[in-house]
């Protein structure tokens, strides 16, 4: 199933960019108790979040590599009804014998 | 560029909110392929799992986000901040005296008793230790609750953008009920969960920055406090002894009834959040789901009570007489006041998150009790699973058309939290006292808490009906739903404890997994986790940090 770092991640690599690139281009400033700051919180916020969409995303292709070598590799002898069921036919491919969308 | 007056939405800001609405669509349709039955749908597999059926398992850390985000609502961020705009620092309470000790009691206490006894929902549970007529009394009164919280949060969200963005208040409610509706109709409870834990970072990135730019705009607590307008203000305990404080409360009404009746009742029986940590894998991480909530939670006043406290200092007139003046409106004003373009869009769309989450999290818990403890048990039972998976994604749609209603409905109450409590103190106060005679007290006998929560559902409508007449007259109205919620509470409670002298109980032997020191023990086959992860251990240590808030906030 899907894994929800993925979409957490992307939506703030592509919001902390789009803010990043943003505040670059327009400069502002805002008010401290010592005056005015030259800097538009857009940008350090935006590289932030840009920063934080990476790890996350990370985290998550991490695991998804530890788990993938964790998975016992399956041993199929040759001849035995699994490694027939595996065997390609002609019309027919893996994704013929999963569920369409429609079905589930 | 200098600042000069308030933000207005440009291009950068819409674009903001077109790639949130992309994603939260698109987890949707991409769980989609993973909802096969019903239980999929309206439980998150967690019943199936059990038996091996299901493809979902949802991480512990996930489901305690979705858990505190399912609250995240238009109360916790408009309401709080509202709330502290009117009331100060005594907004704290509602974390650090009520929510925090209530997520850790329902963790160690009554997760178990949810959670093994493989109940699909909270009715069910009370048809299970009780009887029918009780289950039927709370799925149709939460039922009624859900749409009603629900339009609640759609109303909320149309008056920001009313407010901030120009658009009309029609379209907006049609819009967001429109989009809450493609992505709990295609991914269920899974895709409500997944979409409030990206909604949880959402609102935290949206709002934090807030805080602390107010916070450096300021310098220090000590200049903040100088500048609120009563010192009442700025303290949790120092002017309730006198009851002459901002929420005009005393120490009954805010020790029993925020901090007992309606903080626990809320938490540890409103199906809404318990519904997210019985999605959990196995039993630990059921009981951890409030704890890992728990500690975001106590940090949560500085996202929404610090910039309520910053809005009135900022905007002294809100509250003022005027509409546009409403406390609820102090959040919205400060981003339009303090963030520039790009950030502003940030904050609207944590803002839309927050209201999303809250909306859709009632709308899934409606459609689980409507499915399984109003259609298939009364309506049509025996049906087939695809059946019932049908009834689930309809009963979504129902539930999300009725909340278009209902949020006309709210546009008649003066303010969001007063209207919330005003329903809470209804629902879920006397519901506590049942659960807490229910799970354990087994001489509580069916007729006892069906009568009780009868009467204490009663003494809440007869104490608002007086307090409409002026026969009761409280200083606020926060102080009138905190006295309400005690008042129904002890009605329940002492109801229930006389009927239930009075009538049979249920045999022990039925009451196996479902009261405290029943069997609870025989069916936990999970070893023990390591000690610093016990609920228990982490629930002291939870109640360690709020001690100490409550002392430095004095």
């Amino acid at each position: 199933m899907l894994d929800v770092r993925y979409p957490i991640g992307f939506l703030f690599l592509i919001l902390g960019a789009l803010l990043a690139i943003y505040g670059y281009g327009h400069p502002a400033t805002f008010n401290t108790v010592n005056g005015p700051f030259p800097l538009n919180i857009d940008v350090p916020w935006g590289i932030f979040m840009f920063l934080f969409g990476m790890g996350t995303v990370s985290l998550a292709k991490l695991d998804e590599v530890k788990n993938a070598e964790q998975e016992p590799v399956p041993q199929i002898e040759s001849g035995s009804e699994a490694a027939d069921a595996m065997k390609p036919e002609a019309g027919s491919g893996p994704q013929a014998t999963e569920p369409t969308e429609e079905e589930s | 560029m200098e600042k000069t007056g308030p933000t207005t939405a440009q291009l950068v800001d819409y674009l903001v909110v077109v790639v949130y609405f992309v994603f939260v669509l698109g987890v949707g349709f991409k769980l989609k392929k993973n909802m096969h039955t019903a239980e999929d749908f309206l439980l998150a597999g967690h019943n199936c799992g059990q038996e091996g059926k299901s493809s979902i398992s949802i991480p512990t850390w996930v489901t305690g986000l979705a858990f505190l985000s399912a609250n995240l609502g238009a109360i916790e961020v408009m309401g709080m901040a509202a709330n502290a705009a009117q009331y100060g620092v005594m907004t704290a309470h509602f974390y650090w005296l009520g929510a925090i000790p209530a997520m850790v009691f329902l963790a160690v206490f009554m997760m178990p008793f949810y959670y093994k006894s493989k109940i699909r929902s909270v009715p069910e549970y009370l048809r299970k230790r009780f009887n029918e007529p009780t289950r039927a009394f709370n799925a149709f009164s939460f039922a009624i609750m859900t749409v009603l919280m629900s339009g609640m949060n759609l109303y909320a969200m149309a008056i920001v953008f009313q407010m901030v963005l120009g658009w009309p208040i029609h379209a907006s409610i049609w819009l967001a009920a429109v989009v809450v509706l493609a992505y709990t109709i295609t991914g269920g409870l899974t895709s409500s969960i997944y979409n409030e834990v990206m909604q949880f970072f959402l609102i935290v990135f949206g709002l934090l920055p807030l805080s602390i730019m107010g916070a450096l705009r300021f310098g220090s607590w000590e200049a903040i406090t100088d500048a609120l307008k009563a010192p009442g203000m700025s303290h949790l305990w120092m002017e309730v002894a006198s009851g002459s404080n901002p929420m005009g409360t005393d120490m009954l009404g805010l020790v029993m009834g925020l901090g007992f009746v309606l903080s626990f009742g809320y938490w540890c029986t409103d199906f809404l959040v318990i519904q997210r940590a019985m999605a959990a894998k196995d039993l630990h991480g059921a009981q951890l789901t409030p704890i890992v909530a728990a500690f975001p939670k106590i940090l949560f006043p500085v996202l929404t009570v610090f910039p309520g406290l910053l809005a009135i200092i900022a905007m002294p007139q809100l509250g003022s007489n005027n509409a546009g003046l409403s406390y609820n409106n102090a959040i919205p004003y400060l981003m339009a006041a303090i963030y520039p373009n790009g950030m502003f869009g940030l904050g609207m769309t944590a803002l839309l998150a927050s209201f999303m989450s809250g909306m859709a999290g009632n709308v899934t818990a409606f459609n689980t009790v409507w499915t399984y403890d109003i259609y298939q048990t009364y309506l049509a039972k025996n049906k087939s699973d695809a059946h019932y998976l049908w009834v689930g994604r309809a009963a979504t749609a129902i539930g999300i058309v009725i909340s278009v209603g209902t949020a006309y409905l709210v546009m008649g109450f003066p303010s969001i939290m007063d209207y919330m409590q005003t329903v809470f103190s209804f629902f879920n106060a006397p519901l506590f006292a049942t659960f807490l005679l229910g799970m354990f007290f087994k001489r509580t006998s069916p007729w006892g808490a069906f009568w009780g929560l009868v009467a204490g559902t009663g003494a809440a409508v007869i104490h608002y009906v007086l307090c409409e007449q002026g026969k009761l007259v409280y200083s606020t109205a926060m102080a009138g739903n905190f006295h309400r919620s005690v008042a129904a509470w002890t009605v329940c409670f002492v109801v229930t404890l006389m009927i239930s002298y009075l009538t049979k109980p249920k045999d022990v032997s039925e009451l196996k997994g479902l009261v405290w020191g029943v069997g609870i023990e025989d069916g936990d086959d999970l070893k023990k986790p390591p000690f610093l992860l016990r609920p228990g251990v982490l629930g002291c240590i939870l109640l360690l940090v709020t001690v100490v808030l409550n002392l430095i906030f004095y």
